[in-house]
């Protein structure tokens, strides 16, 4: 990777390492491994099946990430913005952060070699799919088939990602993505796009050489260009960047310059880790070959009716025996497994020493559980398995956990009484006890942990919120009571606010402090969580009520409708765990402006003056300004 | 003539009802197709899909977005399947049929199977508690049997995967065959890996079945052994072989044809939880992806299955046991006996 080419403000070339300590040391890149499209699919798509609502839980004691918070220099432009933005999280509360997770990650070790529980090659997103490729997970010779489960019918499964449905679990081993996030190291590696360089506004992307697709076709420029265009087409967050007023400009400014490189063109400077944090994720799957057609088409639409047409296309194509790029081709697929041999033409295939790879129809986390736990799967890249199952387990699988860098928190809708009062956020927050919460919610499983600054900052499990994101500054953030429930000052907030306590509950002009409480009740460790906290709420005397839906209709429909007055979501960005993405997450995302209906503009004490002078702030604008380039 | 007439003018009125019905009830479920696909991006949330992403790409999903009134829709639906379109199935994006047919036959096998094994041990078991009537055996087979047929066969089914699946791993858990096995008749290793995949969903029905079967003959069987036409075969010196098959046995049975009629009816929708359980592609198994998804054409393709598969077997039964029973020739126009 080429260094990055901003220039600190000393005017010398700032490396991206070197950056990476100014900014936020461990947690930006702990955050950025996160980083997007390391899906949960694993078990988040299991909504309906009573699972749990993530991918991640475990038993701390099989090795919790031991806490390495890097010290921060606090005179860092962008640290100071990050705090300043947790700051206004923790004063105004436009969501409550309750606790975050750990994804834990399985592994057979009996007739297979893997790196140790601790060690940094597992903490990867997702440990399934780096460690075959680099060679860190082999066959000791009794096993010449690797396996592990899928939650769509095979048959049924199918690889055009545009399409959203039924994009199966084989996609790891079948495509490659394009860069490599360790979380431990904290460091980005080359892989489809093997270097990059960012100069100013013009990034510069080189595709890995000698690396063929499974028809023989050779992987270029063109393939990474596709792939971006057609995620920018379909919405992608890139485009923000790329072409953020005009798709019509996409082809333009992503344009493969010859047959390895790809030349991008920004419209701003952009800071780098977190357009990384955006390509790195990425699979190549945009084979010209199959999907040529598909750019070419929204390429060249001038209207709006012509792109939705060739949208319409693209979404409504399926897949089904893809043509991919990883170490692993497509076989066949019945209703029971998907098979993959080995692609010997890969540049990693030498570091696989098995020639299948099968991915066995498991619908349900119980199937799961016990494949692990009869070895009938090699591994998991992430699932939630309660104490109970947990010991279950042979000696021979492992554990390995990984910091999720997100959690289950509650959203408010601003448009609602009485949660458009932040005294009565504030006072929720006082009463809730997140440590029961966390504990309620983990299943005895530990693998949930308690927010103590509710601010929109991620690391609990790695002591980075206290230890580097808010080191020297956690004095003037409100803890809001963690292992507690502060009554007396909840009570105060609520009679600051006009309510009075009478006969046992909350009122306001003779009406109870009502809280409904909406989630999906797919979520079971969510459904532990609401119940915790409906019982809390209420034993301090709100009327609080727990409405748990099904899942597709509470996050397709009462919460994508904002028809909630709490509703239940993940606090931080899902995908990315730099704070840039939480803060734009909590601030200036879809959700926030149309489900959440939070205004653009609050009144929040000023932690640093060189951020901001007044109260008044307008965290968006915070935000953006996170995004372009350091000085 | 006009009996048979009548008759199958009701199943095919029974079937419009049903099909209407079905329709105007799986409109009402909360959320449609574009709210599950919504759902799921969200909860796989993970490809840095932004709510904004996932918004452009179900308004990209142009075959989804069912614009049309509903009464439109309805008309244009009972069209269709008048021209044996079933539609195209939203989630798989293939016509319903080419969803649904494959599984048929598996799903006729799990049934058929379950249903002949649970029929025929409980005639036979019946007929041996009637004849041993106030036995040990015929209370200790009465109390077996009624238990069995109170339990849910979903209860069964999870009890026969927690133990002969996952704790003893006697049977597979899941699929229809062993994916290593070349699926092909003339295969015996496949036939037989069917067979072993079979084994618990079949079983799960079976153990539930036999015992109402098992009943219901040793009450007809223990009825028609006080009929005074056994008395007078009996005088006759017939063979007690003889008597039993053809005297009782026959007679016992016929109370229970229209029974069968009616299982045999639900051949393809007896499975629906079972499949689940199991995880056996049938048409039980797409039928619940499609209600999560709200899939509409699925969802209707397997009702209409269900339902003119169980109005045919009813009507069957209905026209033929006349045939069986001439005291029931004609429906309800004669004298009653």
């Amino acid at each position: 990777m080429s260094d990055n080419q901003n220039h600190g403000s000393n005017g010398t070339p700032l490396t991206r390492r070197r950056m990476m300590q100014i900014i936020g040391a461990s947690g930006v890149a702990t955050g950025l491994a996160g980083c997007g499209g390391q899906s949960a699919v694993e078990t988040d798509t299991q909504g309906d099946g009573g699972s749990d609502g993530s991918d991640g839980g475990a038993d701390t004691e099989t090795g919790t990430p031991t806490p390495t918070a890097t010290p921060i220099q606090e005179d860092s432009e962008s640290l100071a913005m990050i705090q300043e933005l947790a700051y206004v999280t923790n004063q105004q509360l436009p969501v409550l952060p309750v606790q975050e997770k750990l994804a834990q990650s399985f592994q057979t070790t009996d007739d297979w070699s893997v790196p140790s529980t601790d060690s940094d090659k597992t903490q990867l997103y997702w440990p399934t799919e780096w460690l075959p490729r680099s060679g860190d997970w082999t066959s000791t010779g009794d096993d010449d088939r690797i396996t592990f489960a899928q939650w769509a019918v095979p048959q049924d499964s199918q690889y055009n990602t545009w399409n959203g449905k039924n994009f199966a679990e084989p996609r790891r081993l079948l495509f490659d993505r394009f860069m490599k996030y360790n979380l431990a190291t904290q460091e980005y590696s080359g892989y489809v796009i093997s270097d990059y360089t960012l100069d100013g506004t013009s990034l510069t992307l080189n595709v890995r050489e000698g690396q063929t697709w499974h028809n023989g076709d050779a992987v270029t420029a063109t393939d990474v260009a596709n792939q971006i265009k057609l995620d920018i087409y379909n919405g992608g967050s890139l485009g923000g960047f790329i072409a953020p007023e005009d798709d019509g400009k996409v082809s333009e400014r992503v344009v493969a310059s010859d047959e390895t490189t790809v030349e991008v063109t920004l419209t701003e400077a952009v800071n780098e880790d977190i357009l990384l944090a955006y390509l790195q994720p990425k699979y190549l799957i945009a084979h010209d070959g199959t999907y040529g057609e598909y750019v070419e088409a929204l390429d060249s639409a001038t209207t709006e009716d012509e792109r939705s047409q060739a949208l319409g296309n693209l979404t409504g194509m399926t897949e089904p025996e893809p043509v991919g790029c990883g170490p692993f081709q497509f076989e066949d697929a019945d209703t029971q497994r998907t098979l993959l041999t080995k692609y010997d033409d890969h540049p990693d295939a030498g570091n696989i020493n098995y020639p299948e790879a099968e991915y066995l129809y498991k619908p349900q986390n119980q199937g799961r559980w016990n494949s692990l736990i009869n070895e009938e799967t090699d591994g998991s890249a992430t699932l939630f398995m309660p104490s109970n199952k947990l010991r279950q387990l042979p000696d021979s699988v492992q554990v390995s956990l990984i910091p999720r860098h997100w959690g289950m928190g509650l959203v408010f809708n601003f448009d609602q009484s009485p949660v458009d009062d932040p005294r009565v956020r504030k006072a929720i927050a006082h009463v809730v006890n997140r440590e029961a919460v966390a504990k309620n919610s983990g299943a005895g499983t530990n693998s949930k942990i308690a927010c103590t600054y509710p601010s929109g900052l991620t690391g609990e499990f790695n002591g980075q919120v206290e230890g580097a994101w808010l080191d020297g500054v956690t004095d003037e953030f409100e803890t809001y009571g963690r292992g507690s429930a502060q009554t007396d000052r909840a009570a105060e907030l609520l009679r600051d606010a006009g309510y009075e306590k009478s006969g046992g509950t909350w009122q306001k002009d003779g009406e109870p402090l009502t809280l409904p409480i909406k989630g999906p009740s797919g979520f079971s460790d969510w459904v532990a969580g609401a119940n915790t906290i409906v019982s809390q709420l209420k034993d301090f005397g709100i009327d609080a009520r727990a409405n748990m839906l099904d899942s597709s209709t509470y996050w397709g429909q009462d919460y994508a409708n904002g028809d909630f007055v709490v509703g239940m979501q993940g606090w931080a960005s899902y995908s990315q765990a730099h704070p840039y993405f939480h803060f734009q997450w909590i601030f200036d995302s879809w959700d926030a402006k149309n489900a959440w209906n939070l205004p653009s503009e609050y009144e929040a004490p000023v932690l640093h003056e060189d951020v901001r002078s007044g109260e008044t702030v307008v965290p968006g604008d915070l935000v953006a300004e996170l995004s372009v380039a350091s000085e | 003539m006009s009996y048979v007439l009548k008759r199958l003018g009701q199943s095919v009125l029974t079937v419009f009802v049903v099909v209407s019905a079905s329709f105007a009830l799986i409109r009402l479920l909360p959320g449609g197709p574009l709210d599950y696909l919504r759902a799921q991006m969200i909860q796989q949330g993970g490809s840095s899909m932004t709510m904004a992403e996932i918004n452009q790409r179900i308004a990209a999903q142009t075959n989804i977005a069912v614009n049309e009134p509903i009464y439109v829709q309805y008309l244009d639906y009972m069209a269709a399947i008048l021209t044996g379109d079933f539609g195209q199935s939203i989630w798989y994006e293939e016509p319903v049929a080419s969803v649904i047919g494959p599984a048929i036959p598996w799903t006729v096998f799990l049934t058929a199977s379950a249903l002949f094994l649970a029929f025929t041990v409980g005639v036979s078991l019946g007929a041996v508690m009637a004849y041993k009537e106030g036995s040990r055996f015929d209370l200790g087979s009465t109390g077996v049997g009624l238990v069995l047929n109170s339990t849910p066969g979903y209860v069964v089914a999870l009890l026969f995967v927690a133990y002969l699946g996952y704790r003893y791993q006697i049977f597979p858990t899941g699929g229809r065959y062993d994916s290593a096995i070349d699926p092909a008749l003339d295969n015996p290793a496949f036939l037989v890996s069917v067979l072993k995949h079979g084994a618990m969903p079949i079983a799960s029905m079976a153990v539930v079945g036999f015992g109402g079967w098992a009943l219901s003959m040793r009450g007809n069987s223990i009825r028609v052994l006080g009929e005074d036409y056994l008395r007078v075969a009996r005088l006759r010196g017939l063979s007690t072989r003889r008597i039993a098959l053809r005297y009782v046995a026959r007679n016992a049975i016929l109370p229970m044809y229209t029974g069968l009629m009616i299982a045999i009816g639900t051949v393809f929708g007896g499975a629906v939880i079972i499949e689940n359980i199991f995880a056996y592609p049938g048409v039980g198994f797409y039928l619940i992806r499609a209600i999560n998804a709200r899939d509409y054409p699925l969802m209707m393709g397997g009702f209409i299955l269900i339902t003119v598969a169980m109005v045919i077997g009813i009507t069957i039964a209905d026209l033929t046991y006349g045939w069986l029973d001439p005291r029931a020739k004609g429906g309800g126009s004669r004298e009653s006996y």
